[in-house]
């Protein structure tokens, strides 16, 4: 207990010593950045969430064969969840112009329960939000049904056995997804009219949905108690697999803020740790003194813990409000971005942050700490008997291990997390190693050096551990601000430009062979750029290595409903760059005619438990191909591409049924050139994805001032990191300074001196920094994000050029102190 | 034990052996010495003759490499490191050069340190007192760095005597201090030494200063001799 009144008698001192005082900033910063990160991640999760739900129109879609059971709307509604529900089919409708296939879909009250559906008076004119669902007797149409059966607002066309009034224009529908290839133009009405149709029969093909919204535990109920239960046609839909290109912007976002928070946390790390390194090298004295004055030395080092742990229980509480603090101002911003209020942060981030914070304090903090155990009791009599240095390897032990907890906490990716981890570790390897080899050679260099930089070199080779500490401090801030300065740029840039203003807003699907040419004229005429013509098959998994496939033998539901339905089959003789291969290699002949194979998405080839050298079979128009699987590709959904799931050797579909398609940017101006081109080839469709691509970007848009915002935190993070570095060898500095005064040198003179050792300082470390951040750089955008890197030069200027003169301006105000001194107060307490 | 109750101090071939760059160097040769209650004895010699060694090892600071060192007829070699200090808590002051006052604590906190150390009751009365004894009774809440030299010596004074040590080591308390505020610590040490009767081993190289001893020790060569008046 003597420990706790020591302790607490030491707590003014401790609030007022330096290097607690950067220890508790820096576990402020840290704490601060989780629980803001914490809170607002929690809330953006919730608000993106709940934006991804209007995709689906809905917080959960369960899409059946058969008709929705009526006990399954009870048990949602007696979960107090809001229903609705809508039926889809093809069929073709007739008017006087003619007749057309399209996607019949017979809405129920309420729809969409998330989202809104907007209407036009006219194909492509003025958009208004939809009062509701079509009136009974009513229909909606997609824009170019009205070209195509040349009717208009008002006029009547014969849907099945119902005469049906055309009330509007659809112009934009929230959840207008599924495959895209498969679309035929929407035909919207009263599910009271459905049966009135005589469109649906026992016999007939549809599927019916039903819509769930409500509060997220009751969804989640819900969904679990269905999918105890679900039948095996059954598909459920959430929010996380809504459509590929969004999940892909979504899950990119929440890795930026991980990203960004876990770096404020590594960051705020190595300021404790540095922190801590000088706090044990300044209170060893004091320990000395009390271990001659008799306390034994578990008193000396749990006096010393308590005092770390009140001030670390003082600074992550200030965290936390800093934390609760930043996310409230973010709610104002966020607020406007999403639309709607935010809901409201829960208390979790709290005991989190408080958690974080101590988890820090001992993972960073404690080895250094601990070597005051260590420290002679001679020192009172002999101030050269020095304490031993901590060892390097059980303080990154257990730094490392304490990261470890934080970042698999915070990424809840374990690949990310471990990546995070031996990235970090690796860096701090290459800081220390290159830190350590390059004082080595700044110490020789010192005998050619003039005047100031002669001692300035020197010194920073004659503590060559101090120095190593700072430089890699000092290397890891400068890390933090180009990150930010120029990398986040750089990667945000990337981001942004993975939905260029010209990405394809249009696909043109069912392009008959024989049009091709002509299309692709057209196409050229009204100054639109096709990102390419690909050719389209349908075909059925039949078999993977001569195992006949049956869809019950999948247990999961996506993979059912992938063998029973048919695979749009492209072939290729090249490999496109946008699509990365991740394992095996792309066919060596072209024409594969010696070897038919299969090139087979990612994604698809996991959920069906295909490898590279399984043989697949499809049945194509009646004809079994078969080939082997020699790559898997990772596609890049959000590019708004054409891509496909299964691409094969160009032989190997030779003569099959083909049609083509491709996607292009259509500037609003050349709409009516796209509409004259349908005309010209009816067969043609033409999808526009106009609104997801808007919404992709609106996430981009989003997440990228989320990220922005977050990476305060990092920065703050930085500066903490730099002070406690120059803070490291204050006191050494204190008694070289004296003693140089002493011996004659003027205050220019040693402020020369200083300078160039934190010139020289500076620049290494940025020389280190720059490095570190081009490759983090790299690694980020290439490795976690998937998006092409760019270096910038620009990187190794600023880091060195700023580094010597921000660590010189920095070092010299941060010393300015000391040369006021006089020496022989000083050198008197030496 | 063989505790002679008149002898509170005794070391019998005390050596100490460092390793140099070249070869070990041999500060301490087999020295002996038995100081008994209440006598003070001065250690003088010049610099680097190891005096502050010695002191350490007396102290049970430092381990020597061969002999030992009985304090309160306790060997100190039989104990470890936390054994040692258990032994001092209380019952051994110190006075150093450097003052050794710890920087953030006021004065009255300081001399409160060895009387918590040792279990003390009324701590803050014990050091309220102690300090008004130096004549400090009015800056009991100043720092260190408030403090002059001088000052900042007679709370170490202060905090040695507070406990009421049986035994006190001082190691060159008037080198960082001016002549006169010397002679005046000086003059404080040993009167708070006559009021309690604590014997005293003092390092000095100030002969008028080891002159107030009862008797003076030189160390010459890494061995101690009676120093000739």
């Amino acid at each position: 207990m003597k420990s706790v009144g020591f302790a607490l008698r030491a707590l003014p001192r401790d609030l007022r010593s330096r290097e607690m005082r950067v220890l508790a900033m820096a576990l402020a910063v840290a704490v601060g950045a989780l629980t803001a990160v914490g809170f607002f991640t929690d809330r953006v999760d919730r608000a993106m969430g709940q934006r991804a739900t209007t995709l689906i129109g809905a917080d959960l879609v369960l899409e059946s064969d058969d008709p929705i059971p009526d006990e399954w709307v009870e048990r949602a509604r007696s979960e107090g969840l809001e229903t609705s529900g809508f039926v889809t089919f093809p069929t073709v409708v007739v008017a006087d112009a003619g007749s057309e296939l399209t996607s019949v879909k017979a809405v129920g009250a309420g729809y969409p329960l998330r989202g809104e559906l907007f209407l036009a008076d006219s194909p492509y004119g003025e958009e208004r939000p939809a009062d509701g669902v079509p009136e009974s007797g009513t229909v909606w149409l997609d824009p170019r049904l009205f070209a195509r059966l040349e009717v208009a607002v008002g006029d009547r066309i014969q849907v099945g056995e119902r005469e049906l009034r055309i009330a509007a224009s659809i112009a934009q529908e929230p959840d207008r997804s599924g495959s895209l290839f498969q679309l035929a133009p929407r035909l919207m009405f009263n599910r009271a009219d459905l049966e009135a149709t005589g469109l649906i029969s026992e016999a007939s093909r549809f599927d019916d949905h039903l819509l769930v919204a409500g509060d997220a535990g009751a969804v989640e109920r819900f969904r679990g108690w269905i999918e105890a239960n679900a039948p095996p046609g059954l598909e459920v839909q959430g929010v996380e697999n809504a459509r590929p290109e969004m999940r892909a912007a979504l899950e990119r976002a929440r890795a930026f803020l991980g990203l960004a928070a876990i770096m404020a946390v590594i960051l705020a790390g190595a300021a404790v740790a540095v922190a801590a390194h000088s706090l044990a090298a300044r209170e060893a004295d004091a320990s000395a003194l009390l271990r001659c004055f008799g306390a034994r030395q578990r008193l000396v080092l749990t006096t010393l813990l308590l005092r770390l742990a009140v001030v670390g229980l003082l600074a992550s509480g200030v965290g936390i409000g800093v934390g609760w603090l930043a996310q409230n101002g973010l709610v104002t911003l966020v607020g406007a971005w999403f639309g709607d209020a935010l809901p409201p942060p829960s208390l979790r981030p709290v005991g989190v942050g408080l958690a974080a914070g101590l988890i820090t304090l001992v993972g960073f903090g404690l080895v250094p700490v601990l070597r005051i155990r260590r420290v002679p009791v001679m020192r009172v009599l002999q101030r050269s008997a020095a304490t031993p240095e901590p060892s390097a390897l059980a303080a990154l032990g257990l730094a490392v291990a304490a990261l470890a907890v934080l970042v698999f906490y915070q990424a809840s990716d374990a690949a990310l997390a471990r990546w995070i981890l031996l990235g970090t570790l690796g860096m701090l390897l290459v800081l220390g190693l290159a830190a350590a080899g390059l004082i080595r050679v700044a110490g020789r260099l010192r005998g050619r050096a003039v005047s100031g930089w002669r001692f300035g070199l020197a010194n920073l080779a004659r503590r060559p551990r101090t120095s190593t500490v700072q430089m890699v401090g000092f290397g890891l801030g400068l890390l933090a601000l180009l990150l930010l300065a120029v990398v986040r740029v750089d990667v945000l840039e990337a981001w942004r430009n993975d939905v260029p203003p010209d990405a394809p807003n249009q696909f043109m699907v069912n392009v008959q062979p024989d049009d091709v040419e002509a299309v692709k004229e057209r196409l050229g005429d009204a100054g639109i750029e096709s990102a390419g013509f690909y050719p389209m098959i349908r075909g059925r998994l039949r078999a993977i290595n001569d195992d006949r496939i049956d869809p019950q033998d999948f247990a999961e539901g996506r993979a059912r409903r992938l063998v029973e339905r048919e695979f749009n089959l492209s072939w290729a003789e090249r490999h496109r760059p946008e699509n990365e291969i991740v394992a095996g290699e792309w066919w060596s002949s072209p024409n594969g005619r010696e070897r038919p194979a299969f090139s087979v998405e990612e994604g698809i080839a996991d959920v069906l438990g295909i490898e590279i050298g399984d043989r697949l079979t499809y049945n194509i128009a009646g004809e079994e191909v078969s080939g082997e699987v020699t790559n898997l590709r990772r596609v890049q959904w959000d590019s708004f591409k054409v891509n496909f799931f299964v691409l094969t050797t160009p032989d190997m579909l030779d003569g099959a049924p083909a049609t083509w398609i491709t996607s292009y940017y259509a500037p609003p101006e050349s709409r009516g050139a796209v509409d004259a081109l349908v005309r010209e080839f009816p067969g043609v469709t033409v999808l526009n994805v106009e609104q997801i691509l808007e919404q992709v970007r609106s996430i981009i848009r989003q997440g990228t001032r989320a990220v922005e915002y977050v990476f305060v935190f990092t920065v703050l993070a930085g500066i903490v990191v730099l002070v406690a570095a120059v803070q490291a060898s204050r006191d050494e500095r204190r008694v070289e300074i004296a003693l140089l005064r002493t011996l004659g040198a003027s205050r220019r003179r040693v402020r020369s001196i200083l300078g160039a050792e934190f010139v020289a300082l500076g620049a290494l470390a940025g020389l280190i920094a720059a490095s570190g951040a081009a490759l983090t750089g790299w690694a980020v955008t290439d490795q976690v994000l998937n998006l092409p890197y760019h270096f910038n030069p620009w990187l190794f200027a600023l880091g060195v050029g700023g580094g010597g003169v921000g660590i010189a301006l920095a070092g010299l105000i941060a010393t300015r102190s000391l040369l006021a001194e006089r020496p022989i107060a000083v050198l008197r307490r030496i | 034990m063989g505790y002679d109750s008149g002898t509170i101090l005794k070391a019998s071939n005390l050596t100490r052996r460092v390793g140099g760059p070249d070869a070990g160097l041999t500060i301490l040769d087999g020295i002996a010495l038995e100081v008994p209650r209440g006598e003070a004895i001065a250690v003088l010699g010049p610099s680097g003759s190891g005096k502050s060694t010695l002191l350490g090892l007396l102290a049970g600071l430092d381990a020597p490499s061969e002999g030992d060192v009985a304090m309160f007829g306790q060997s100190l070699s039989a104990l470890d490191e936390d054994g040692r200090a258990a032994l001092r808590a209380g019952r051994v002051g110190f006075v150093f050069q450097s003052f050794q006052l710890v920087p953030g604590l006021s004065a009255l906190e300081n001399v409160m340190l060895p009387l918590e150390l040792a279990d003390r009751s009324n701590v803050v009365a014990t050091a309220r007192a102690a300090l008004e004894q130096v004549g400090l009774g009015a800056r009991l809440r100043h720092r260190p760095n408030e403090l002059s030299g001088g000052e900042q010596q007679r709370v170490a004074l202060a905090r040695a005597f507070a406990p009421d040590p049986q035994l006190l080591f001082a190691d060159e308390p008037t080198g960082n201090l001016d002549g006169r505020t010397g002679a005046a610590v000086i003059e404080r040490l040993f009167e708070l030494r006559a009021e309690r009767g604590t014997t005293l081993v003092l390092v000095t190289h100030d002969e008028a200063v080891a002159q107030r001893c009862d008797r003076r020790l030189r160390m010459e060569d890494g061995h101690l001799m009676e120093a000739v008046a």
